[in-house]
């Protein structure tokens, strides 16, 4: 009961970050990788990675409880290495950040708001996020807290409306399996499963440091963001067809559109979409702006909080505005994804390895 | 805190008493000599009750007098068995006790004197009415009263426990005002309560009037739109708060008592919702919540849907809604500021007004106004019913406090849809929420039980299931 109390909140703040801009673009990306109905295999594998690897983070921060990777890295390989290591992170959770901003931001300017410029769009954003983030963690947890339940009731409302539309015929062959695809299309799936890494940083605040919780917590979150992603791609396959996947680029949102619930008022379900949606974006920015201000507040040791969430909200907004379209967009992606293998595995793994080396002198 | 030391003669101190007074006039001042000893009586004419103290003070004590006994002045408490008698021992809070109406008898032998107060309080005081601003359908319908005794007495009645405690606190440097922590033994948070002390403590203040000024006093975010304390004149309301653990504050001479920690759940609720049968019940507190989002966001949504997104809108209502809006000279924003505007001036004039020309104005109001602003083609019919919808929401919300600060939020929200449409008034309501997630009444999340989310706790919160009734848990 204690520790169900306990990590229900941290629990929230995983699948609120995990579940981002990966619902709307993943299926169209893992179409054109793997291009057959069983790709949401690949999503279950990658999740398994997922989970693999937030296991492996976990056992470095294990080693030094109630601190955040930017405490630990300064420690284990000296200071000017580590401060480095420290801002790669940040410099990972910035990208990351105004990558997921600019999506939202493109999908807002076609779906919504056609002619109001991206600068407006994007700045509104920051600025409320910067005020949330301001609150501290605790309320940040309590804020994600209040929106989970509005974000679980928006998914399943789609999802049951969405399964009259589903055509049998789009997902056949049944489980038909081809291995060297489903494998190439985990290394899409994966990076949808992004977020687990806050765990380097939300250590220090809470006292995740026994196997038994942060395993409960890792595959509860991960697990259940697996199956919100594989219902929503058996969905998006059964309504949309993965030939139609493959050229939709927001293919989540078509599905929504394609709702048709006649007699009813309000006909128009991509917009329920859009809100709910538009929330977990915003969670998922405020978790990674929260983890970009505590980065570079700990790194150069400033205790002018306010400062530095205006710097780092002026940096996620330039970078935010680089990339002039969405084709462009989309290219950037790819540098991110190079910018996360290092963040995810490549810090951990250095970090970890030189834990060892410590200890041994010690 | 100068406590002056009580002073050695009696003859003294009633000219001390008199100074502090400036002699004013309806201070009374009577001496009687019985054999040895001297009694004197002050007291301050108009409220004090002069029938009381002729039967309970004066005739006793002379009957005795008549009988040959010797008074001794320690047993005069024992001779006066009807009042209320109170030994004095500290010379600054005479004039308190004159002013609560108490007779002050001083009764003086050679070597020995004796201060004492006797009640014999004449108040004009109201009956017990139903609180206009909280009318309840089957329950209980006494209110709160200005006399703070006479609270208390109604809230003993409704809540029969020797747990009820009531801690009295004296406020304010100019004038002194009696405010009361009250809270159920045991049921209570010990931190709660010493927070709402040292708060209570803490108050410098020259005079406090109403139960209003206390409430901004004790706040600790002056900024916000959003009520840190519940304020009611239900006596069942403030019983229930105290079964749950809360903490209520009476304020001498205000019907209103001030309950902490308050939380945004417990604003949408009324003390009807648990006399009905809880499936009703359930959807009358389903639709207080719901009640609340539509006077928040309609004009919003409304706004938004007109100016940006017309895909949006169903093709059959697109239409129809276009005939409407033809000929209208102003934009929607305007269109809407306008009217809602104008609901407000209403509301207040309404508030203002004595009752009988109060329906003149919802007459003017509602028929001269609206009719003509459509038929003129100043504003569109379809917002004139999305505003009065609106403000007729708003009126179905329990609380007016509340009520109050959403209609502030409703014109923060009708601006950013104005601004940016629905994303306009998403990235609104994420500001308004995280100003939510943020406050603190009294150390309890305002957003409880949604933010933290306590599950077990939603039974009694959107719903009210079966249960619950007849039953409170803590906060």
């Amino acid at each position: 009961m204690q520790t169900n109390q306990h990590s229900l909140p941290i629990i929230i703040f995983f699948i609120s970050t995990i579940i981002g801009v990966g619902i709307v673009t993943l299926p169209r990306e893992t179409a054109t990788i793997v291009g057959q109905p069983n790709m949401w295999i690949s999503v279950i594998l990658g999740a398994f990675v997922a989970f693999i690897n937030a296991l492996f983070i976990f056992m470095l921060m294990k080693k030094y409880p109630l601190k955040t990777v930017y405490d630990i890295a300064p420690e284990l390989v000296g200071k000017w290495i580590g401060k480095l290591l420290n801002l790669i992170f940040v410099c990972y959770t910035i990208a990351i950040s105004a990558f997921i901003i600019r999506t939202m931001a493109e999908i807002v300017n076609y779906y919504l708001l056609d002619k109001t410029p991206k600068f407006v769009v994007l700045l509104v954003l920051v600025l409320s996020c910067m005020y949330l983030v301001s609150t501290g963690l605790p309320n940040i947890l309590l804020f994600l807290q209040l929106y989970f339940p509005i974000i679980l009731l928006m998914f399943l409302l789609l999802t049951l409306l969405s399964i009259k539309n589903i055509e049998p015929t789009h997902l056949r062959p049944i489980l038909y399996l081809d291995g060297s695809d489903l494998l190439k299309g985990v290394n899409s799936t994966f990076f949808s499963f992004v977020g687990y890494e806050l765990l380097m940083v939300l250590s220090g605040e809470h006292r995740l440091t026994r196997w038994k919780p942060v395993t409960f917590i890792l595959g509860i979150s991960i697990g259940s963001v697996c199956v919100i992603y594989v219902l929503f791609f058996i969905l998006n396959i059964g309504v949309l067809s993965i030939e139609e996947l493959k050229v939709i680029t927001f293919p989540t949102i078509e599905m929504a559109k394609a709702i048709e619930f006649q007699g009813f008022f309000f006909e128009r379900f991509e917009l329920l979409f859009l809100f709910g949606w538009i929330i977990t974006i915003f969670t998922t920015l405020t978790a990674y702006y929260y983890s970009a201000m505590l980065g570079v507040c700990k790194t150069v040791n400033c205790k002018k909080t306010f400062f530095m969430n205006a710097l780092i909200g002026l940096l996620i907004l330039m970078l935010s505005l680089l990339p002039s379209g969405i084709t462009e967009l989309f290219s950037y992606g790819t540098y991110l994804n190079y910018l996360s293998y290092v963040a995810l595995i490549a810090i951990p793994l250095l970090l970890f390895l030189f834990s060892f080396k410590k200890g041994a002198v010690k | 805190m100068n406590r002056r030391r009580f002073v050695r003669t009696s003859s003294l101190l009633e000219e001390q008493i008199k100074l502090e007074f400036h002699n004013s006039e309806d201070l009374k001042h009577k001496t009687i000599k019985l054999d040895g000893l001297t009694l004197t009586l002050l007291y301050l004419d108009d409220i004090s009750d002069r029938m009381v103290i002729q039967k309970t003070i004066l005739s006793p004590l002379l009957t005795i007098a008549n009988e040959d006994t010797v008074i001794s002045p320690s047993d005069i408490p024992d001779l006066i068995p009807l009042a209320a008698v109170n030994n004095i021992e500290d010379h600054s809070t005479i004039s308190r006790h004159l002013m609560e109406g108490c007779t002050v008898l001083i009764a003086r032998e050679s070597n020995d004197h004796h201060v004492y107060s006797i009640k014999t309080t004449y108040s004009v005081k109201r009956s017990p009415d139903e609180p206009v601003n909280e009318p309840t359908i089957s329950g209980p319908r006494d209110g709160f009263i200005e006399c703070i005794q006479d609270n208390k007495a109604l809230l003993r009645a409704h809540l029969k426990s020797s747990d009820l405690l009531f801690e009295q606190h004296l406020i304010g440097k100019d004038v002194v005002t009696s405010i009361s922590i009250t809270y159920l033994h045991g049921k209570a948070s010990e931190t709660l309560i010493n927070e709402v002390r040292e708060r209570v403590n803490q108050i410098e203040a020259d005079y406090i009037t109403d139960a209003g000024v206390l409430e901004q006093l004790l706040e600790r975010n002056p900024l916000s739109v959003f009520p840190e304390l519940t304020s009611t004149q239900h006596p069942t309301k403030v019983a229930n708060a105290l079964l749950e653990g809360r903490v209520a504050l009476m304020t001498d001479g205000s019907p209103t008592v001030l309950i902490a920690p308050t939380t945004l759940n417990m604003l949408l609720q009324t003390p009807d919702d648990y006399y009905f049968k809880w499936i009703p019940a359930s959807l009358i507190r389903l639709l207080s919540y719901f009640t609340a989002l539509i006077s928040v966001l309609l004009p919003g949504a409304y706004i938004s849907l007109i100016s940006f997104h017309h895909g949006l809108i169903p093709t059959s209502l697109a239409v129809s809604l276009s005939k409407t809006r033809e000929g209208v000279p102003f934009p929607s924003v305007i269109e809407a500021f306008i009217m809602e505007l104008t609901i407000e001036i209403l509301r207040e004039a309404g508030v203002r007004l004595p009752k009988p020309i109060g329906s003149t104005v919802s007459i003017v109001g509602a028929i001269v106004i609206g009719e003509t602003a459509v038929s003129s083609g100043i504003v569109s019919p379809m917002m004139v019913m999305v505003i009065s919808f609106t403000a007729i929401c708003s009126f179905a919300i329990p609380n007016y406090q509340l009520s109050l600060a959403l209609r502030t939020i409703r014109f923060f929200i009708l601006f950013s849809a104005a601004l940016l449409g629905v994303y306009g008034m998403l990235i609104a309501i994420f500001i308004v929420t995280t100003h939510l997630i943020k406050l603190r009444s009294f150390s309890t999340p305002y957003m409880e039980p949604f933010a933290p989310i306590h599950i077990k706790r939603w039974k009694d919160s959107f719903i009210r299931l079966y249960y619950r009734v007849g039953k409170r848990t803590g906060i």
